[in-house]
């Protein structure tokens, strides 16, 4: 019987970071900014195993191989579930390599879907079954429907003019609404605009993003914006998500996206889509984008108008109800946030 | 009592299981076992045993078992039980 202690390893504290760091890439791993929390087990003073979570994705596990045969894995696991559950998060994702997908299997996760050579597995409450039973209560029996999934970070004319044109080709149309929190329009906030902005157009049906459509668990790059590698396998890994659960509980048969000149995230998730969609019998249709005085309408360029206090020409951009609620002390605080966040990337 | 509110209980180490409850109707128990074939029916009973001796006619209850023996099964059921039923 082996003694070994589990303790937190402290991110704030910058020696232990590089620890972290450190052992992570003797296994060929690296330590995502997106982490808030790293547990290790010890043998004495030496670290041993690793695991680390952000938000409900537990990811980032290193066991040293001397140890492999103690099954450290189910102590971590263990651990995080049940730090998860103490925040009232009752579920949790592993993103993880494909060969070790069979160890977490026999942990309880259940495999939901892959992308290159990462898959994703969850376990806990309210999976991915519930998830597929609340969509089919939004079916649509006997008509083409369409999808398009969006931010709307916040809702703009140019959001209304791609919602529009995918209406024109579908005779219902699904606005998938991306829930994760880490917009600086808050979930309830952006989904409100959409429906505020849209209410005159019929057969359309706003439904929730949930975990599985571009969520931090399906495509943590989308929300900390990189060019790397990973960013191909992640988009694979939603896009995929898309084939196997939502596109066959709502009826979707067509999935709209807009033409995406800037953003290379965007543009590479425009393009495993249009690959893989396309394989799956779904069509993908990418629609260009409204501009406004030559420049594209865009999220990002309300922002930035924000940003510069420019509020008098935020009418060419934004439809009424967006623009009241800029203007209200709900919006107000959120452009104080926004001015912020750009002052401190210095783009404002 | 009734399961007013998600809770655990347990661990995913060998020998021990891992139970997590909610809210349900009816009474759903939902079990994986590394030794389903030999022990799944008494594993069952046992969790249904012990539901019935605390009144328990609802919740969903999920159990991952990793070889716990009986006392541990039953005594894992109750606590995650009795956290289920704490006031929110």
């Amino acid at each position: 019987m082996m003694f070994l202690k589990l303790m937190d390893i402290r991110l704030d504290v910058k020696t232990q970071r590089e620890m972290l760091k450190g052992f992570l890439a003797e296994f060929g791993l690296l330590l995502d900014e997106d982490v808030e929390e790293s547990i290790g087990l010890y043998d004495g003073k030496e670290l041993v195993a690793v695991c680390c979570r952000s938000g409900k994705v537990l990811k980032g596990f290193a066991v040293r191989n001397s140890y492999r045969e103690h099954n450290l894995t189910s102590s971590l696991v263990s651990e995080m579930i049940r730090r998860l559950f103490d925040k009232r998060i009752y579920k949790s994702f592993v993103f993880t390599r494909q060969k070790y997908k069979e160890k977490f299997e026999s942990l309880g996760y259940r495999f939901i879907g892959q992308g290159g050579s990462a898959v994703l597995l969850e376990t806990g409450l309210n999976g991915v079954d519930e998830y597929i039973a609340r969509l089919k209560e939004q079916r649509s029996e006997g008509t083409v429907n369409g999808s398009i999934i969006m931010n709307c970070n916040p809702f703009t004319l140019g959001h209304r003019y791609l919602i529009k044109q995918a209406k024109s080709m579908c005779e219902v149309l699904f606005i998938i609404i991306v829930e994760e929190d880490s917009s600086l329009f808050p979930f309830s906030v952006r989904k409100q605009l959409i429906i505020e902005g849209i209410k005159d157009i019929p057969d359309i049906k706003v439904v929730d993003g949930g975990d599985y459509t571009i969520s931090s668990a399906t495509f943590p790059g989308y929300f900390f914006k990189k060019e790397n590698d990973r960013i191909y396998s992640e988009a694979a890994l939603d896009v995929n998500l898309f084939i196997k659960y939502t596109a066959p509980a709502l009826n979707i048969s067509k999935r709209f996206a807009g033409s995406e000149p800037f953003d290379y995230v965007t543009s590479v998730y425009n393009n495993v889509m249009r690959e893989n969609l396309v394989k799956s019998g779904i069509e993908f249709i990418e629609i260009e984008r409204l501009k406004s005085d030559d420049r594209y309408i865009s999220a990002t360029e309300v922002r930035k108008k924000i940003c510069a206090g420019d509020f008098n020409s935020l009418h060419k951009l934004v439809p009424e109800s967006t623009l009241n609620f800029i203007m209200s002390p709900e919006g107000e605080k959120i452009s104080e946030k926004i001015i912020h966040k750009y002052r401190l990337l210095g783009e404002c | 009592m009734k399961i007013m509110k998600e809770a655990m209980a347990g661990s995913l180490e060998s020998s021990d299981c891992l139970i997590m409850v909610k809210p349900s109707e009816k009474l759903e128990i939902e079990i994986e076992s590394i030794v389903q074939k030999r022990y799944g029916k008494q594993i069952r009973a046992a969790i249904e045993e012990t539901l019935d001796e605390m009144g328990i006619t609802s919740g969903y209850y999920k159990v991952q078992d990793k070889g716990a023996i009986d006392y541990c099964l039953r005594a894992r059921v109750q606590t995650v039980t009795r956290r289920g039923c704490e006031e929110q």
